[in-house]
């Protein structure tokens, strides 16, 4: 049996993170009731379910002799450790619902590591993967509910599908398939050069432009400004990548700045986060929507250098005393810097770092131009979501409430997270 | 496609962008660290509040007024979803004297917020060394044990549940000082509220929805009412020490005259006929007074009703920081104490405000010799340790009016008690001196007050009783200060 790396990882990842758990059990008063959430054993069953899990997939590559990247896995299911850890400490109960959205997210896993499609075919699709991301975005639009002033979350009875979950892949995989087209490759071969700068000819623009015009039409009926900066920082990354074209981060950046200006002097709810971001302390906009801003940095500020300690965080409304609202999905980041203080932020960042890496260090060597861009799309999403949430719990940008990959609370975002992974290490077959 | 270029280009710009989000947790936790955790919003702040040992607060024979338990209630109503570890040393406050000293010391609740001894004392109740970060994760999970100063009152208790069984249910307060130092002896009012009941959301809302008999109004230090005639003392002693007026001088008062360019009324429809100043103050008549006031001339009253300190804040709760609790009284002056005014003020009505504090304070000056001390509250604070850290006492004493003007109304003041005086009959073999007084308002029926002073030859506490629309002053505050002033005497 090979990917004995792996398996050591994944056990140290593991244990890292079950002594996390154990040690918010303890200071959580530690019962052993199994009819309460925060209990010792249903925790002991949460953390053997998530090893069972991540060991069966790990075992699924090593019987299939997948020479696959050896660390993705460990990582991965370090981050997601840390978030139930950081959930579990917050919300015992969701900690629960979180293992079950795992298996889900590990069986999406496996089924994609299990060679069920052809990556290289997934190029031919590539209209699919734009109308799919188009429709995917306008679902909510049409049977979504506005929860917080945002509709991001499809009712299916059973539970709640958030669709610019998914959107996000079959985005970087529009991306991947239509630049590595004959008609993409195009775009790199730029001759028009307005302003001293070189652009591809306008008419291979086109498509990508509407394809920006839609998804930021869809953003603004949706409400959700970080999901926008989400799709396009991904899709002026990976245009960059594939044209070497440094104009495309500049005036990418310029026309978000002006395009989000824009959008604040037109919309109350745009305004209020942009407000919350550059002032929350006045009394008024504490109470209302910057509170969120607020509660994250006096998580932060309570973290120092090593942390107050874990499940010893106090993120909850100073006056109901009851959790902070969606601390579970937007703040984990505030709530692990309280815990686990710099040292436990930078750890984590450092592991998104490396997962970054890998992503892009699996995207160099591959031998198609699809599946390089693919590989790479995938780590500058995972990169441009981290930034875009991280920022925003620390001011650094505005708040919004995109979730922090493998660790922030929710079905949708856990498993399309995993079905990067695979995609990833699907990429990262035959390298060697 | 040149991936090799752009994707280290890329990683290194990601790079910075993570190195971007360390450089802001450090800004926040190290830099704005301080400053973030005693933010009011933050409810880590409160949970240190929440974990110090509040000091006690205790009347002056040492009984416990209020105290800090620790909370082992279990996460009531799962509205505290704080870690368990830290609810275990959370404080709250219990009160053994239920509302009997609802406004004296008031509340303090972590959502509420403060008032009274609880407010202004607040800062040596909960230090703010005691409130000093946990350093380190054990200290918190175990934080070391962090006392608050107790604070003892001058007030005693028993004489405080004197005065509240005396007031019973009907809406008033009573203020007894100790003549020769300013010092509180009991401050009682009704409506009142049980402090404990303020953590309660429910009981907080109906408390302070209540605009029917505001329960969380201190009628005793910050209720201001018209003082009605007992102001007249203060223009009979101002007079007496300007030498316009003797208690012999006598005036006219045909029921309803002509003065200053207004009528003033008698209370004795059939008028009072020849009489002196003494009969004016033993059977309060407005016109004596008035004509008292206008010989003395509005400067002259002017400058010893000021010197009373009717328009200051008093520092009632010195060394706290809560004089913005106690309200001062109002009273014309300059231009707007014309003749009419002058008149009008003179027996206590026109546009004077007084809370029942200041009116105790103007029977301790009148006892006193004329030397006003301005009213205290807090006798010591001492220590967790024991030590005597702040000793009340008088201050140096603001000389009102002349000893012998102040003896003078005081025995003025005896004849109230007397046959033939609005109080007579009512002293029940005790030496006093008192004064009557019902003060019309807007609101009804007149406030009735009576002011005390005991015993009338060797003064030792005064005593102002406000009882709200109960008209005549001695039909029902004069029987609560002289049962006020027996518990008073006899103590």
């Amino acid at each position: 049996m090979g990917r004995a790396r792996e398996r050591g990882l994944l056990l140290t990842a593991l244990l890292v993170g079950l002594t996390g758990s154990a040690l918010v059990a303890v200071v959580h008063g530690g019962t052993f009731d199994p009819q309460q959430a925060d209990s010792l054993p249903r925790q002991a069953i949460v953390w053997a379910q998530l090893a069972v899990a991540a060991f069966g997939c790990h075992f699924v590559l090593a019987r299939r002799g997948s020479d696959a990247d050896e660390t993705l896995l460990p990582v991965s299911m370090a981050l997601t450790g840390v978030g139930l850890t950081v959930i579990y400490s917050l919300d015992p109960a969701q900690a629960q619902r979180q293992v079950t959205w795992l298996w889900l997210a590990l069986g999406v896993l496996l089924l994609t590591v299990i060679r069920l499609v052809d990556v290289a075919k997934l190029r031919e699709y590539v209209y699919v993967w734009g109308a799919g991301t188009a429709g995917l975005l306008l679902l909510p639009i049409l049977f979504a509910k506005e929860v917080n002033g945002a509709r991001l979350w499809i009712d299916l009875g059973v539970f709640k599908l958030q669709p610019s979950e998914l959107a996000k892949l079959t985005l970087v995989m529009f991306l991947a398939a239509y630049l590595s087209s004959a008609r993409g490759a195009a775009i790199a071969e730029a001759d028009w050069r307005p302003l001293g700068l070189r652009l591809p000819s306008p008419r291979y623009l086109v498509p990508l432009l509407v394809m920006w015009v839609a998804a930021m039409v869809l953003l603004v009926a949706l409400r959700d400004l970080g999901t926008a900066l989400l799709f396009f920082g991904t899709f002026i990354c990976v245009i960059y990548a594939a044209t070497a074209q440094p104009g495309y981060l500049v005036f990418g950046a310029i026309s978000f700045t002006c395009g989000a200006w824009a959008a604040a002097q037109m919309f109350g709810h745009v305004r209020n986060r942009i407000q919350a971001w550059l002032n929350p302390w006045p009394e008024e906009v504490l109470a209302k929507s910057g509170y969120q801003v607020a509660q994250g940095l006096f998580a932060i500020a309570a973290g120092g250098m090593g942390g107050v300690g874990l499940g010893m965080s106090q993120m909850v409304n100073p006056f109901t005393g009851r959790t902070v609202f969606a601390a579970t999905t937007d703040l984990p980041f505030a709530a692990l810097c309280e815990q686990m203080g710099l040292w436990g932020a930078a750890l984590v960042v450092a592991l998104y770092g490396f997962w970054v890496y890998r992503a892009l260090r699996v995207s160099l060597s591959q031998p198609d131009n699809f599946r390089a861009l693919l590989a790479l799309g995938l780590g500058v999403l995972m990169a441009v979501q981290v930034f875009v949430i991280m920022g925003g719990v620390t001011k650094l940008i505005p708040l919004t409430g995109i979730t922090l990959p493998f660790i922030s609370y929710g079905g949708s975002s856990l498993i399309s997270n995993f079905l990067m992974l695979g995609l990833l290490l699907r990429c990262s077959e035959g390298q060697r | 496609m040149n991936l090799h270029e752009t994707a280290p280009r890329l990683l290194r710009l990601f790079i910075a962008g993570f190195a971007l989000v360390l450089v802001q947790v450090g800004y926040w936790t190290l830099y704005r660290g301080a400053e973030m955790a005693n933010h009011q919003r933050n409810p880590r702040y409160w949970t240190r509040v929440r974990s110090v040992e509040r000091g006690r607060i205790l009347d002056s024979h040492g009984q416990t007024l209020a105290e800090s338990v620790l909370d082992t209630e279990p996460a009531k109503k799962a509205d505290d979803d704080l870690p368990s570890a830290l609810r275990r040393h959370l404080f709250r406050r219990r009160y053994p004297q239920g509302d009997l000293l609802s406004h004296v010391v008031g509340y303090s609740d972590w959502r509420q917020g403060q008032s009274g001894v609880e407010s202004a004392l607040s800062s040596y109740l909960t230090p703010p060394q005691a409130l000093a970060m946990p350093r380190s994760f054990w200290e918190l999970l175990s934080p070391p044990p962090r006392r608050g100063d107790d604070v003892v009152l001058t007030l005693d208790a028993s004489l405080q549940k004197t005065a509240a069984l005396a007031l019973g249910n009907r809406a008033g307060a009573v203020v007894a000082v100790d003549v020769q130092t300013g010092a509180v002896l009991c401050m009682a009012d009704y409506p009142r509220f049980d402090p404990s009941s303020v953590s309660d959301g429910k009981a907080w809302a109906k408390l302070i929805g209540n605009k029917e008999d505001y329960p969380l109004l201190p009628r005793a230090y910050a209720g201001l009412y018209p003082p009605g005639s007992t102001f007249k003392v203060l223009t009979a002693a101002a007079a007496l020490q300007a030498g316009t007026a003797t208690p012999q001088s006598t005036y006219q008062c045909d029921g309803t005259d002509k003065l200053g360019h207004s009528t003033v009324k008698c209370d004795k429809r059939s008028g009072h006929g020849q009489i002196t100043l003494e009969r004016g103050i033993a059977q309060s008549c407005n016109i004596a007074l008035a004509r008292v006031a206008l010989d003395l001339g509005a400067s002259a009253w002017e400058q010893t009703v000021l010197a009373t300190g009717i328009t200051q804040r008093p520092a009632l709760f010195r060394p706290g920081t809560g004089t913005a609790l106690v309200p001062p009284g109002k009273v014309p002056t300059g231009a707007a104490l014309d003749g009419p005014q002058l008149a009008a003020c003179g027996y206590g009505q026109g546009a004077l405000a007084v809370t029942p504090l200041y009116l105790a304070g103007m029977g301790q000056m009148l006892g006193n010799g004329g030397l006003r001390h301005e009213p205290y509250l807090v006798d010591r604070i001492t220590g967790s340790d024991g030590s005597v850290l702040y000793k009340g006492a008088p201050d140096a004493g603001n000389l009102v009016v002349s000893a012998s003007a102040a003896r003078a109304t005081l025995a003025m003041m005896a004849k109230v008690f007397e046959s033939g005086g609005t109080a007579a009959g009512l002293s029940r073999g005790m030496d006093l001196a008192g004064k009557t007084g019902s003060a019309q308002n807007p609101h009804g029926q007149a406030h009735s007050w009576f002011l005390a002073v005991g015993p009338a030859r060797n003064p030792r506490v005064a005593v102002a009783v406000v009882v709200e629309n109960a008209g005549w002053g001695r039909v029902a505050a004069g029987p609560v200060a002289v049962q006020v002033m027996r518990a008073a005497l006899g103590r």
